[in-house]
């Protein structure tokens, strides 16, 4: 937070400069006077440090409550949370541990493919509540994934021959034609190299 | 010296009372106005409240180190002759410094969380604060009005102190308090984040993920907190044994064990989103166990071998005890529709709000009421059993059912996939350590029980504490095992025999070859002994408690059958993945591979394989417990050259040895013990009588530890002029296993615990692992 004020800006100097010198002053000083001195007098000067650092802090509190001063900690970039992202997260991790049982054996093929539709249509859910609720910075989004892709990122494969449909174990999957990467069947983009799978067609994937 | 030190110190507490204060009503405004600034100041203050408190022990050492014999604690606690490391333990070695040394800790735990939590979890982060510091007010009160330790003694200062007792004087002493008190402050930070949850609203697993490394360290903290207690009283009391069930020992166990609940089904919310209002009354009742646990120390309600730390302050603990019970369920109710799935309405919360608390109130003192009857204890239970389910069924049927006329009550939470499945194995092992609680609470408040219904202060003693934990702790032991081997969601009857099969077989085998063999190898399988009540009820609990050896043994095996099968599984996966463990860790050890296997799991795989390390030592230290059945020990009295025996075991008394230093006289009585006609170790039991302390000696333990049992050596007095000695000879089977146990315990935390690597690396293996597709293509 820029300000014109210089009073305010030596503040925040002090601030930027005591929250590192002053935990590495105290601890130089308290392991120099027990050195040179004892334990008793070292442990005073540690306790001279922790007070200051005590009173900077708390003076800091104040400060950014009231005025733009000593700044310690940012306020911006906060995360703010969603409750379609806790749905996803627990949707996915529901999959994750799906798949491991069932890799373990201790889930049955049958159970295992319906179970999985389940929690697949509660992850689709919560992604497109979640495409939903971040429409409005979309653009902004795209804008930076444009700015990062000119920047040299490699770019995707152009498909070059459609994906097929293989049977692996007893669950259905895609093998991706560019890594052949085992892929659900209703995806449309790989999920190793990011190859789209299929034309952009009204499905419910996301 | 300069002459106001002690009223810095005081001071020093009056104003982290003052900071705490500022930065809870900071916090408070941050969630309130939801602006970020105000939570910038709060962070800011905390981080400041807690270096206040670092400047207030810090000053406590100083007075330590310098000997300010004008605080009264200094003078209780050490002397000059004490060396620094002893010094710095008496800072927790009484009971005003220890509150500091708690409010240091809990320092410590707000400065890590609040940096840990950093810009995330923006709407619990000012509860999670303000909980924090409504707990650093209510120390700093208890230090400002009743246990100062920057009090100055009344008779001025001493030209020297009273010294720590000899007790505390050693090793244990130095590290079972602290890791005791690390486990126990921290149970206030998961505590914090439920009642972030609930006065924030956010109830989903947020909280649940966001405390679980938090509630991880403290259970760890717990753990080897009491493991250390256990180490103190077998090296040190010198009874022979490690659990005595002393009322401050089940205080440090009670919340270990809802910690050890809350563990397992914190997965279960965080996965299904089910067990919302179980586990919020899980991780207040750890925390409100932790308060609790304190008072019964500190109140001397209840006689203890910890009787050194008694006080007057039991009665501030009990009425924050009240406090933190009344917010946490006032808000619980208040919260009752987000917890159960309901859409929020003010006529729901007020209608759960209302008959909570109108059932609360009518149940405890109606119960009380019933209990002083002058009818005998069977009606009297079977009594309130009527009155208290009458009293729920007319508040939830009637009251609450005609408070919310019209509102869907009909609860739209997730169910249970099946009733084979992981989730349903863990909520009755959940159960299972919810009566282990309960039973260990009620015998050791049973003499506050006793005195209320009947007048009368009755103990509860350690032979039926023994006989009523041994059916449930094997009960628990076993569900453990059985809970691994069922799958998340559902478990096929095909796989479930495939899982059951080599542990069962494993079960089997030993439990027959133990029958057959254990008696010769010295390790009966069946230990009979006499009943504790007449009857049935007696007769059972005898009959049960003869065959522990043998369910004992054959559980640990099958125990840990599961777990190696568990491993064998992973190995097999990562096989059929490509994923392997380079062959020369493995070439180097097990432990190195296992190092190898395990951090480079994914987080969620990684949790589980440690939580099964934890698991294997578990059954390492129930094969410690259950050795506990096949104790040995004698009480005789030697004079030089002549010898006992027990056991396998040969003690030969070789003479009487007195040596001097500063502190103390050291009477020695040095024994050779001998196995097997083979001379095994020399070993010096010994009293020491210290200069401050001449008409308490103290006893000092001589031990022979091998994997099969120890051999435990007291000498209770030497007689100067015969040289005779009066010895007790223990043998104690097994019980290096407990300490083995722990270790494996502590290593199975930390991989649970383990930071999560870069997530490309961490991707990989997971990517492998799953074997075939990966959720992040839906």
């Amino acid at each position: 937070m820029p300000s014109n004020d210089p009073d305010l800006e030596l503040e925040r100097r002090v601030g930027q400069r005591l929250r590192v010198g002053l935990p590495v002053a105290t601890l130089f000083a308290a392991t120099a006077v027990t050195a040179v001195y004892s334990v008793g007098p070292g442990l005073l000067a540690l306790a001279a440090g922790t007070l200051l650092g005590a009173i900077t802090l708390l003076w800091a509190s104040v400060r950014s409550l009231t005025t733009d001063g000593m700044v310690l900690e940012t306020d911006n970039d906060y995360e703010v949370s969603d409750d379609a992202l806790d749905r996803k997260a627990r949707a996915l991790r529901a999959i994750k541990d799906l798949e491991t049982e069932h890799a373990f054996g201790k889930l049955a093929d049958d159970d295992y493919a319906k179970l999985l539709v389940d929690y697949r249509d509660d992850a689709k859910n919560a992604l497109r509540d979640l495409d939903v609720s971040l429409q409005a910075r979309r653009k902004q989004a795209e804008q930076f994934i444009r700015a990062h892709l000119d920047k040299g990122a490699p770019r995707k494969p152009k498909p070059t021959k459609p994906a097929s449909v293989a049977s692996v174990g007893s669950t259905k999957r895609t093998v991706c034609p560019g890594c052949s990467a085992s892929n659900e069947t209703d995806a449309r983009f790989c999920k190793g190299c990011g190859l789209a799978l299929r034309a952009k067609e009204s499905t419910d994937a996301s | 010296m300069w002459r106001t030190f002690p009223a810095f110190g005081t001071t020093l507490i009056l104003c982290i009372m003052v900071a705490a204060s500022y930065t809870f009503a900071v916090a408070l405004a941050a969630a309130r106005t939801r602006n970020p600034r105000p939570l910038v100041s709060a962070r800011l203050a905390a981080y400041g409240t807690s270096a206040l408190i670092t400047t207030a022990v810090v000053c406590l050492a100083y007075a330590f180190v310098s000997h300010d014999f004008r605080l009264r604690y200094v003078a209780h606690y050490s002397d000059r002759s004490m060396s620094l490391p002893y010094l710095f333990t008496s800072l927790w070695g009484g009971q005003d410094g220890s509150l500091l040394w708690w409010l240091f800790l809990l320092a410590l735990y707000i400065a890590a969380c609040v940096r840990w939590l950093g810009k995330r979890y923006v709407e619990l982060q000012p509860y999670v604060i303000a909980t924090l510091m409504a707990l650093v007010v209510f120390f700093c009160v208890l230090m400002a009005f009743s246990a100062n330790p920057f009090a100055t003694s009344v008779a001025g200062a001493k030209a020297d102190g009273e010294g720590l007792n000899p007790l505390l004087q050693n090793f244990y002493m130095i590290i079972h308090p602290p890791s005791l008190y690390v486990g126990f402050v921290g149970c206030s930070v998961p505590f914090a984040f439920a009642i972030a949850g609930l006065a924030s609203g956010k109830l989903d697993s947020e909280w649940i993920v966001a405390s679980r490394k938090w509630t991880l360290f403290a259970w760890l903290f717990l753990a080897i907190g009491n493991t250390l207690g256990m180490l103190w009283a077998y090296e040190e009391l010198g009874w022979g044994g490690y659990w005595a069930w002393d009322p401050v020992e089940n205080a440090a166990l009670m919340p270990l064990i809802t910690a050890s609940a809350y563990v397992h089904s914190m997965m279960i919310q965080e996965r299904r989103g089910l067990f919302k209002v179980w586990n919020i009354t899980l991780v207040s009742l750890t925390f409100l166990l932790t308060i609790f646990g304190t008072f019964l120390t500190r109140s001397g309600a209840i006689s203890s071998v910890h009787s050194f730390a008694q006080s007057s302050i039991g009665t501030y603990f009990i009425g924050f005890l009240i406090l933190a019970f009344v917010v946490t369920m006032s808000l619980t109710l208040y919260r009752w529709p987000e917890l159960r799935g309901l859409a929020p309405s003010r006529k729901l919360r007020v209608a759960a709000l209302v008959v909570g608390w109108a059932m609360a109130v009518t149940c405890v003192p109606g119960a009380i009421t019933i209990s002083r009857l002058p009818y005998s204890l069977g009606v009297r239970v079977a009594l309130i059993t009527v009155a208290v389910g009458a009293c729920v069924f007319l508040g939830v049927e009637v009251v609450f059912r005609r408070l919310t006329a019209g509102l869907t009550v009909e609860s739209q939470r997730p169910r249970f996939e099946s009733f084979f499945s992981r989730e349903f194995t863990f909520l009755l092992n959940n159960w299972g350590l919810v009566a282990l609680l309960s039973f260990v609470l009620i015998a050791t408040t049973f003499p506050m029980i006793s005195e209320a219904t009947t007048g009368e202060k009755v103990s509860v003693g350690p032979p039926y504490y023994n006989a009523w934990v041994q059916p449930i702790g094997l009960l628990v032991f076993f569900l453990m095992g059985i809970g691994t081997l069922f799958g998340w969601k559902k478990t096929s009857p095909s796989a479930l025999r495939k899982a059951f099969l080599t542990p069962v077989v494993a079960f089997v085998a030993t439990a027959t070859l133990h029958l057959a063999f254990g008696s010769r190898i010295g390790f009966p399988a069946i230990v009979p002994s006499d009943p504790l009540y007449a009857g049935l009820l007696g007769r059972s609990l005898a009959a049960f408690n003869a065959i522990t050896p043998l369910l004992g043994i054959s559980l640990c095996v099958f125990n840990a059958v599961i777990v190696i099968q568990e491993f064998v599984f992973l190995l097999r996966a990562r096989t059929v993945a490509r994923e392997r463990t380079p062959a020369l860790y493995w070439w180097l050890g097990v432990l190195p591979g296992l190092a190898h296997l395990l951090l480079n799991l994914p987080g969620a795989s990684r949790r589980r394989y440690g939580g099964y390390l934890v698991h294997f030592g578990i059954v390492l230290m129930f094969l410690g417990f259950t050795g506990k059945s096949w104790n040995l020990d004698s009480e005789i009295a030697l004079a030089p050259g002549q010898h006992a025996s027990l056991g396998h075991y040969i003690v030969e008394y070789i003479g009487p040895r007195v040596e001097m230093d500063e502190t103390k006289r050291m009477a020695f009585a040095d024994l050779r013990a001998l196995s097997h006609g083979k001379e095994v170790g020399r070993l010096s039991p010994a009293k020491f009588t210290y200069r401050r302390a001449p008409n308490s000696p103290t006893t000092e333990v001589a031990m022979l530890h091998t994997l099969r049992d120890d051999l435990y050596l007291v000498v209770g007095s030497i007689d100067p002029q015969t040289k005779m000695a009066s010895l007790q000879i223990h043998v104690n089977p097994l019980v290096s296993w407990i300490w083995l146990g722990c270790l494996l315990l502590i290593l199975g935390s930390v991989v649970c615990l383990w930071p999560e690597l870069a997530r490309v690396r961490a991707w990989v293996p997971t990517r492998r692992l799953a074997l075939e597709g990966t959720p992040d293509a839906v």
